[in-house]
């Protein structure tokens, strides 16, 4: 296999950029957080790529704790999604500015 | 042979989850053979044992069954092994043969509770645990099964969890023994930290010895003592920490005999045993204070017991007393002595708490010894076997109380310490005092029930009476054999060097304290019969309320809190709410200034956060 | 072969990722997430990680994205893009040029001299090496990120009580 690190890191990077303009572009909390876990994802892909390179497993520690964390995140996630449909019987984040200044 | 260790081990725990899962899926069905199941697996385990240790003390080898690795992480590891050596053959053949027994007696005892499978299936899993306990080849191991009866104990003593009360009590057992678990914990880790090892064995093995000496300091090993033995305390009651004890009695009382009498609060001592060897070696004056709170607590406990009126309440401030009769044993290094009075007194607490049960049963439940009076016509057999416990406990001339209590008050001679001989001396003539004064007020005399309560007085079934026998039958014959135990025990364990022992005729000195003894039953027959003393002198309510310890630590504990929360308040309302309020102002102008710009949408908040770490890129692409 | 699988598998997961901002309705989205975690997970695989791999699929997918896929049924989301602005659906076919224009940026800033492909220890990224690491030197991570599981496990109780936050005590 003949692929170098920059091209993993590139490949991460564009996973990354699609998550983030997701966050901004999608409204519906739900897409906005599938959108957070391509972030996620393209991390653990940088990671992995990196112990790859160095021959170091500290990146799939990483990954392992990273994977753990997003299922706290979805966890938490939901249930305040589910909080906000029953309260507020929408999903759209623009519904949600009650911190307004 | 290794596997019948686990075998025995594991069928309580095996008919326990049967009884338990059953009663969930059919409850009428399984209440009445549950207990027959239960009865059969102790019986079972207890024959096992009994082929064990007869392995065991004829080749005086040491059984051990690896179960595989428990723990392993990194190079902490914890291989989980049962070992089976004499010290855990006589304890093992305590508590399935006690055990046993009681199983036999709840039989009868729970007959008319309708959630006799339940109760069962604890009690089964309560000897799965013990045993455990017992059977540990290392500490951690241990720790499980310490923590397992624990649960158990919780769960018999709130057993009827309807009555607040009893469920509250459950809870304070609980909680007490939370304060010594912790520093079982601390200890076990940082013993772990300075020997690297936690198996009982390994700690023996000269090499670790030697390392152990060389590497840490004599003070830290010292407070690991310690540490493990409030945890020590913890379980086995001793001052301060009893305080759960006497509420334990609020759970059925066939329990108090197995739990709190006979086999869990034993574990403290039990422990001591185990690690006889770490302190002697390395923690002499940890094993100097664990002699000074047995005193404490043997002495202080008996004085309490005097002015008791509930029957179970008597009993368990007296085994209070015992167990620190034999940590007092422990802390002067007789330790072979100690386990000698471990086994009697399993022995006849046992019978005095089926007694007591069987006299509960009779009256349907009564508890106050002043209510009683006069039973010994109405309940003659309960009565015979009763009169057996107390004399073992009092030390009746050849029952096993006798060579146990006479070995404890002679070896405090012989390791030269006087003082702990007086306490220890005045401590068995008020065991004499508090247990005439018990069987005096409830057998003899008048009855002081009204005539129709006198006629629903019954005698208990043979089911229960026949265990009660064969307890007073090893109450009376148990020390003797025990006494050649007891020899090869104490090559078993170290022994700690004596300065100034002192020498005594040990036949002389058991003669003339039975002597005391007996004239003491004389007397306080004579004073019992006549005169009630109740909990009403200032005296006799200040050792009857405990010496309030338990007001004082509960009113201690709120005049602090008072204290306390009166200085905070002063700091909170001057100091601190001034600062925050201040503060919190200027923040608010500010703010208020700054508030104009926040939409409150999220994305817009993302953005800022894309933003800023835009800018953090560039400084560092920068630099 | 094995590049051409991993540029296959990359040129894949971007595209299901695009997918997952593109499309409207958020149950597509989330199967589009899905294929991207698949191509991921292949990715993992092809780079010496075989357990994260597994993991990738059995715990990510598996779990978590199927977490969300329920959630959304349970809630039984209609679409709700119509309220979307104009911006919005422009900038989603926009977001396209973000993957050329991204690739271009990074190749050009980003020069690493290493290969992803070197030969590494057997055992390199298996279950037991990775499970040795974990409990091993980084298991702190391991103890805390137990902790933050616990802590969200808690939140969600809390959080979807009923009566939690009309009448707090």
């Amino acid at each position: 296999m003949i692929v170098s690190l920059t091209h993993m890191m590139t490949l991460s990077f564009v996973l990354f950029l699609i998550g983030l303009a997701g966050i901004f572009i999608r409204r519906d909390v739900l897409t906005v957080f599938l959108c957070v876990e391509i972030i996620l994802n393209a991390a653990n892909l940088a990671f992995v790529a990196v112990a790859n390179a160095f021959g170091d497993e500290f990146g799939h520690v990483a990954v392992v704790t990273i994977i753990a964390i997003a299922a706290a995140e979805a966890a938490i996630g939901l249930s305040m999604v589910i909080k906000l449909h029953s309260d507020k019987k929408s999903m759209n984040l623009s519904s949600l500015n009650e911190l307004r200044g | 042979m290794e596997k019948m260790i686990l075998l025995a081990v594991f069928l309580p725990f095996l008919s326990s989850a049967l009884i338990g899962l059953w009663q969930l899926v059919c409850k009428e069905k399984a209440q009445n053979v549950a207990g027959y199941i239960a009865c059969a697996s102790i019986l079972v385990s207890f024959v096992c044992f009994a082929m064990l240790s007869n392995e065991v003390w004829s080749s005086m080898s040491t059984l051990r069954f690896e179960l595989g690795s428990w723990i392993s992480l990194g190079d902490f590891s914890v291989p989980a092994a049962l070992s089976f050596d004499k010290l855990s053959a006589t304890l093992a053949l305590v508590v399935s043969g006690i055990g046993f027994l009681i199983h036999v007696y709840s039989l009868g005892y729970m007959s008319h509770d309708e959630n006799r499978a339940k109760y069962f299936s604890y009690l089964n899993l309560f000897c799965g645990f013990m045993l455990v306990l017992i059977q540990a080849s290392s500490l951690p191991l241990l720790f499980v099964g310490w923590e397992g009866v624990g649960v158990c104990s919780f769960l018999l003593i709130g057993f009827w969890y309807t009555d607040k009360e009893k469920a509250f009590a459950g809870r304070k057992a609980f909680i007490v023994n939370r304060i010594g678990d912790a520093a079982l914990i601390v200890g076990m880790a940082l013993l772990y930290w300075v020997a690297k090892t936690l198996d009982f064995s390994v700690l023996q093995q000269a090499d670790t010895i030697t390392s152990l000496t060389q590497l840490s300091s004599p003070l830290l090993l010292e407070c690991i003592g310690i540490l493990i033995f409030v945890g020590c305390m913890g379980k086995s009651a001793q001052f301060p920490l009893y305080v759960w004890l006497p509420d334990a009695m609020a759970g059925p009382t066939p329990v108090s005999a197995l739990i709190h009498a006979a086999t869990m609060v034993t574990a403290g001592v039990y422990v001591l045993a185990r690690m006889s060897g770490f302190y002697v070696e390395f923690a002499p004056h940890a094993l100097s204070l664990v002699a000074f709170v047995g005193a404490t607590t043997a002495f202080f406990a008996a004085t309490i017991a005097v002015f008791q009126k509930d029957i179970k309440k008597v009993l368990a401030f007296s085994t209070v007393s015992q167990l620190g009769y034999m940590m007092l044993a422990m802390g002067v290094g007789a330790f072979s002595v100690g386990v000698f009075h471990l086994v009697t007194h399993a022995y006849f607490k046992a019978l005095l708490f089926l007694g007591s049960g069987s006299v509960i049963h009779a009256l349907s439940g009564e508890q106050n010894i002043h209510n009683m009076g006069g039973l010994k016509t109405y309940i003659v057999g309960t009565t015979v076997l009763f009169f057996i416990g107390f004399g073992a406990i009092i030390g009746f001339p050849l029952m096993s109380g006798w060579f146990s209590k006479d070995l404890i008050l002679h070896s405090l001679l012989e390791t030269g310490h006087p003082m702990y001989f007086i306490v220890a001396l005045i401590s068995a003539f008020l065991t004499t005092i508090y247990m005439t004064r018990l069987c005096t007020v409830v057998f003899l005399g008048t009855p002081r029930r009204s005539p129709d309560q006198l006629r629903t007085i019954h005698e208990s079934p043979k089911v229960m009476l026949v265990p009660m026998g064969v307890l007073a039958l090893l109450s009376i014959v148990g020390g003797m054999p025990f006494l050649s135990v007891e020899h090869s025990l104490a090559n078993f364990f170290p022994t700690l060097e004596v300065e100034h022992g002192i020498h005594v005729n040990e036949h002389l000195l058991g003669w003339s304290v039975t002597f005391v003894v007996l004239i003491l039953v004389g007397l306080s027959i004579k004073v019992f019969s006549k005169k009630r003393i109740m909990a009403q002198s200032g005296l006799a309510s200040f050792f009857a309320q405990e010496y309030y310890i338990n007001r004082v630590s509960v009113g201690l504990g709120s005049v602090l809190m008072r204290v306390g929360s009166s200085v905070s308040q002063w700091f909170d309302v001057d100091i601190v709410d001034r600062i925050v309020n201040f503060v919190g102002r200027e923040l608010t102008l500010l703010s208020k200034m700054q508030s104009k710009n926040r939409s409150g949408k999220p994305q817009t908040y993302a953005a800022m956060i894309v933003f800023g770490l835009l800018i953090l890129l560039f400084c560092v692409a920068g630099v | 072969m094995t590049s051409w699988l991993f540029y296959g598998f990359s040129a894949f997961a971007v595209a299901f990722a695009y997918l997952v901002i593109l499309l409207r309705n958020p149950i597509h989205s989330g199967l589009a997430l899905i294929g991207s975690f698949f191509c991921v997970s292949g990715l993992f695989v092809l780079m010496h990680a075989p357990f994260l791999g597994v993991i990738q699929i059995l715990i990510y997918t598996g779990a978590i994205l199927v977490l969300f896929l329920y959630v959304m049924m349970l809630l039984n989301l209609k679409e709700q893009q119509k309220e979307d602005r104009l911006w919005q659906t422009v900038a989603r076919y926009v977001a396209l040029l973000l993957i050329p224009l991204g690739w271009m940026f990074s190749l050009k800033v980003l020069n690493f001299q290493r290969l992803v492909s070197r030969s590494l220890p057997e055992d390199f990224g298996s279950v037991h090496s990775v499970g040795q690491q974990l409990l091993g030197s980084y298991v702190l991570i391991f103890e805390v990120s137990s902790v933050v599981l616990l802590v969200a496990m808690i939140g969600v109780v809390v959080l979807t009580q009923k009566k939690s936050m009309e009448n707090p005590r």
